[in-house]
């Protein structure tokens, strides 16, 4: 069957496909006749259309929107018959690469590939249904946890009580993004970052030249079953120490912020 | 300024070239203290309610169609042109709001971060930055340093420069619905002068250096939430399990510009 065809690459994670090939150099599509540019795909893409690869090797083939004018001239005209390649690249575009809008500025992911070429390799929504699990995640740590938190996979400070001001339905929808951050905080390879935080013999100094004395924190690798039970209790002790409310979305707007965590000097977390 | 002090202004904005607004120049999140210090600190966490929302709609996109509605709206807020949506964008939205659950999960390990760091870290006199540094990145930003540690990586939605006059939320939206998918990262300000907190250390290898991000497959957060991630596949790998893949083939490169000081002028993309 195979040993003749284009040879397949090895496949991508997640039966992603190969992205189209973008060349390094381009014909300047502002002009006509220009020659050839370094290729800027932020600000190139819209040029650019791709289809599904027919060959099905590689995921997408590209071809410019515009061809590229062609030599007018009888001479060439009359070449190009004699070679039959009128129209050989003139294949319908599934596609469209580049910015999806004009005059609004994107990320430069989204300004390189569009958004279309982006669905369809699998990178916006998929056709596998609603998510099987939402409420599955649980930590490695969960069965090491004293007796009193084991039966909860919610880790003790992100528990209901710990969230201000955020009533039932909206801690339900939240369920699942809780239950995944305790799966992330309660690690034992997350777990070293606390400890080296909370451990005066994990920090270093060192002297940068401009920004001048500074610390480093030295993350252990491994640490022992004591070390982990240790930095348990240190992150549960949180929950005299902190808490969760919803930020005024004009506040967070102010601070340019998805989120932010306040000192509180002098109160307590519970009178808050 | 005062030396008690650091933190705070280490975290304040940078005055940014608007050029530099493709860079990511958005601040994931922001650490406050107050100039007075003692060992430990009470703190709080302001969240977004947008992602509990986005939730909520998507659980009720049976009954009512505002979920579906955000898709919409926000495609006409980008002035997107329909020769540049994908097919059923506003349909498809099974497994949408995992990008909204992952990344308020990110965040919320990440704003705890900073609140354990003030009860625990302890920086008597100021003389440090509010912050230590984690390996070798040049910016004391914990949480993020923390998401390096975990995740390999930082996770991001897409996003869209609103246009002038646009309604304050629409930015904050689209980072908890997160409706053109995530992106992660390694260097999160890339390309920043020494002094407020970026290192001298490593600014050769920073400004020589491309600004690279990578899409996250949507297939990858499904997996999260399957029986056998959790059973199967984090107790045998630990975090491993869940690190975001980054596929080399699918990522933007923004290459520094000519101008060794100032890479991001005239900085393209590959």
């Amino acid at each position: 069957m195979n040993g003749v065809g284009p040879e397949r690459p090895p496949p991508l994670p997640y039966g992603i496909p190969y992205p189209p090939s973008l060349p390094l150099r381009i014909q300047d599509p502002q002009y006509a006749y220009g020659g050839q540019i370094d290729a800027d795909w932020a600000k190139h893409g819209k040029y650019f259309g791709a289809r599904d690869d027919p060959s099905g090797a590689r995921g997408f083939e590209i071809r410019p929107l515009n061809k590229p004018k062609k030599d007018q001239s009888l001479k060439a005209s009359l070449k190009r018959k004699r070679n039959d390649d009128e129209d050989d690249d003139e294949w319908d575009i599934q596609y469209r690469l580049g910015r999806p809008s004009e005059s609004v500025p994107w990320i430069d992911l989204v300004a390189k590939w569009g958004l279309q070429v982006l669905d369809k390799a699998g990178f916006l929504n998929l056709d596998l249904g609603p998510p099987k699990s939402l409420l599955a995640p649980q930590s490695r740590y969960l069965s090491k946890r004293p007796e009193e938190w084991r039966r909860d996979a919610v880790h003790p400070v992100f528990r209901q009580d710990m969230w201000r001001e955020v009533d039932d339905v909206e801690y339900l929808n939240l369920k699942p993004a809780i239950l995944l951050a305790s799966a992330l905080l309660d690690d034992p390879t997350t777990m070293c970052v606390f400890y080296a935080l909370a451990t005066p013999s994990c920090w270093e100094d060192f002297i940068d030249p401009n920004v001048g004395l500074c610390r480093r924190l030295r993350v252990p690798d491994s640490p022992t079953q004591e070390q982990q039970a240790w930095t348990f209790q240190k992150i549960c002790d949180m929950r005299q120490w902190t808490c969760f409310y919803w930020e005024d979305p004009d506040v967070l707007y102010k601070e340019g912020a998805l989120a932010w965590t306040q000192a509180t000097q002098g109160t307590t977390a519970a009178s808050l | 300024m005062d030396s008690g002090d650091t933190g705070h202004h280490c975290c304040k904005p940078v005055s940014y070239p608007s050029c530099l607004w493709n860079h990511v120049l958005l601040r994931l999140s922001r650490t406050s203290s107050d100039g007075a210090r003692r060992h430990t600190k009470h703190s709080r966490i302001g969240m977004s309610r947008h992602y509990s929302t986005a939730i909520q709609n998507w659980r009720d996109k049976d009954t009512r169609s505002d979920y579906a509605d955000f898709f919409t709206n926000i495609l006409d807020t980008a002035r997107t042109s329909r020769t540049h949506i994908p097919p059923n964008f506003e349909q498809n939205l099974d497994s949408a709001p995992l990008r909204t659950i992952v990344l308020f999960a990110a965040l919320l390990v990440h704003e705890f971060a900073h609140a354990f760091r003030m009860a625990y870290y302890s920086n008597p006199l100021g003389v440090y930055q509010d912050e230590p540094w984690i390996g070798d990145s040049r910016f004391n930003e914990l949480g993020h340093a923390l998401m390096l540690h975990m995740l390999s990586s930082i996770p991001i939605a897409n996003f869209f420069k609103p246009p002038m006059g646009t309604p304050t939320q629409i930015k904050a939206q689209v980072d908890a619905y997160a409706p053109f998918g995530i992106f992660v990262m390694e260097k999160w300000q890339p390309w920043l002068p020494a002094g407020n907190g970026f290192l001298q250390k490593g600014i050769k290898n920073d400004f020589t250096s491309p600004t690279t991000h990578f899409p996250v497959p949507q297939r990858q957060l499904y997996d999260y939430f399957t029986e056998d991630m959790w059973t199967v596949k984090v107790p045998r790998f630990g975090l491993d399990a869940l690190r975001f893949v980054k596929i080399p083939e699918w990522a933007s490169h923004r290459m520094p510009g000519p101008n060794p000081v100032k890479p991001a002028e005239k900085s393209t993309v590959r």
